[in-house]
């Protein structure tokens, strides 16, 4: 009996290739961008008690590919694939690894510049940690819309809705579950972009998130009784627990972008949030980073 | 005498006729074809030579002067811009736009001059846009929005597009009463305002300078803040 078919394969390549050669797959812009950054984190844990508040350093690289795939009637889709690592100066078992990807359609709504743009994005990410206690997914999927209002400022809002799934790990309170790395949570994000020049454009950005928080602190007993989830977190020290609170977290950010040759550019960026937990487990964080962005 | 002793006095005769026709017929023909020369200057309010500044020079006796054979017109796009940044045509002119990239752009005018739009095409698939009104068209791209370029489409055939050094040469005007005037994508103030009223003849080339007051403009940057693509 035969297997393959060569002749009906033949006719098959006849008929692909040129179609793979008039397709939007032969038109598509392919970018590669990498950055390199370090990030402070005045408070990587969350926690509420200056005693227990761990400010860290990291070191950042990102390789990215992106695909844009230009439509009929102002439509485009875009297809990214990532991976990310970060090395925290203390630590370690925060040290990770990142691979996602994310498929994004938007479509322009007129002709121009100036015209209203809306967008749906889906992602998926595997994080893959020193300490594999935080191992798990993140998928995310956000609704965008944007316009440029004036010559030199564009503005953009997004609503994220993020769900991550991690191991469950053992139970450490009774009643309580140590599901604690698992999370949802939803956020509103608005930023403004202003154009000072050719080269340097300044974002003002705020964010509004609701949902689950994860605060690594040593065991007290108003923590305990606001958590839905706790865990022992050796990352941070013997005595500390991962406590998963629902929470509401208020974050503005500036960001300064200098495209310093036509294929690279300097980003710094400072936050501030703040969040507010049940049981008042409240915590703020600044977050100051600087990375360099290469584009090929 | 012999008739032989005769000759060179024939032959220097003839030689003077033969001299004195062609002279004759030269002076004819230079003041029937009546071509002149037009030399330009642009500059901006500061002094410095303007690129791309359109000097046209229109005839004052209503008559309508004969086309030259016009080259293609084309508007490329090479690199995610348009180029020439900046082109000229006469009105009733087609203007082809190729795309010279890997990648699909869709041309668009918004100008009353010509709205029109050539959705997203790769290669030299478009057909050609003919531009019949006179006057200004903005060109942009839908997919980049910071390519921008200009479609000038003049009233007159004698027009001339200055380089970086601001110069600009019109040759083979006919001679006559002309209104030139000058325009720019970026000046202040209108064409007619530049309009000067000048005599053109055969015996010298005429030298006409501008200085145009330029605008402060802002152009959609190539990079972006936002997003991971750090210029596009």
């Amino acid at each position: 009996m035969r297997i393959l078919n060569f002749k009906k394969l033949d006719k098959a390549f006849c008929l692909v290739i040129p179609l793979l050669c008039i397709s939007p797959i032969a038109s598509a812009e392919w970018d590669g961008n990498t950055d390199v950054g370090i990030r402070h984190d005045s408070n990587i844990n969350n926690a509420q008690l200056a005693n227990d508040i761990a400010g860290v350093s990291a070191l950042s690289a990102d390789v990215s590919a992106i695909g844009l795939f230009p439509l009929e009637n102002g439509n485009s889709l875009s297809i990214t694939g990532e991976s990310r690592g970060e090395a925290f100066n203390h630590y370690t078992g925060l040290n990770n690894i990142s691979l996602g990807a994310a498929l994004a359609f938007r479509k322009k709504w007129a002709l121009g510049a100036y015209a209203p743009w809306t967008g749906l994005s889906l992602s998926s990410t595997h994080l893959n940690f020193a300490n594999n206690i935080r191992n798990g997914w993140r998928n995310q999927i956000a609704i965008r819309g944007g316009k440029r209002i004036f010559e030199r400022w564009d503005v953009r809002a997004e609503y994220m809705v993020e769900r991550r799934t991690a191991n469950t790990l053992p139970q450490d309170q009774p009643g309580i579950s140590g599901d604690v790395f698992s999370q949802t949570s939803r956020a509103m994000t608005l930023n403004a972009e202003y154009t000072w020049s050719d080269s340097l454009f300044l974002t003002f950005g705020s964010l509004l998130r609701r949902g689950d928080v994860v605060a690594s602190a040593r065991e007290t007993t108003k923590i305990i009784s606001s958590s839905q989830a706790i865990a022992r977190d050796p990352v941070f020290g013997p005595n500390f627990y991962a406590y998963r609170m629902n929470g509401t977290t208020y974050g503005l950010n500036v960001d300064m972008n200098f495209a310093v040759t036509s294929s690279s550019m300097l980003r710094a960026s400072i936050s501030r949030q703040l969040t507010h937990t049940e049981g008042d487990n409240n915590y703020a964080k600044s977050v100051q980073m600087i990375s360099w962005n290469y584009n090929f | 005498m012999s008739k032989f002793h005769s000759i060179p006095r024939i032959l220097f005769a003839s030689f003077m006729f033969v001299g004195l026709m062609f002279a004759w017929t030269a002076l004819s023909s230079v003041s029937e074809s009546g071509a002149g020369e037009l030399h330009a200057f642009v500059k901006d309010q500061n002094g410095q030579p303007i690129e791309d500044a359109v000097v046209l020079a229109t005839p004052l006796d209503g008559q309508n002067a004969p086309l030259p054979k016009q080259p293609r017109n084309e508007m490329d796009q090479i690199d995610k811009e348009y180029v020439p940044h900046v082109k000229v045509v006469t009105a009733d002119s087609k203007v082809y736009f190729p795309n010279k990239d890997n990648i699909r752009h869709h041309v668009y005018s918004f100008s009353p001059a010509k709205v029109f739009e050539l959705p997203l095409y790769s290669g030299t698939s478009a057909p050609p846009v003919m531009f019949d009104k006179t006057g200004q068209v903005t060109l942009g791209c839908n997919i980049h929005d910071w390519m921008l370029g200009y479609i000038y489409v003049a009233d007159t055939p004698f027009f001339g597009k200055s380089a970086k050094d601001g110069k600009i040469l019109i040759a083979d005007i006919p001679a006559g009463e002309y209104s030139v005037r000058v325009w720019h994508p970026d000046m202040k103030g209108t064409e007619e305002s530049t309009m000067r009223k000048v005599t053109l003849d055969i015996t010298q080339a005429i030298s006409m300078e501008w200085q145009l007051t330029l605008k402060p403009v802002f152009r959609i940057p190539r990079a972006s803040g936002s997003g991971s693509t750090a210029y596009r």
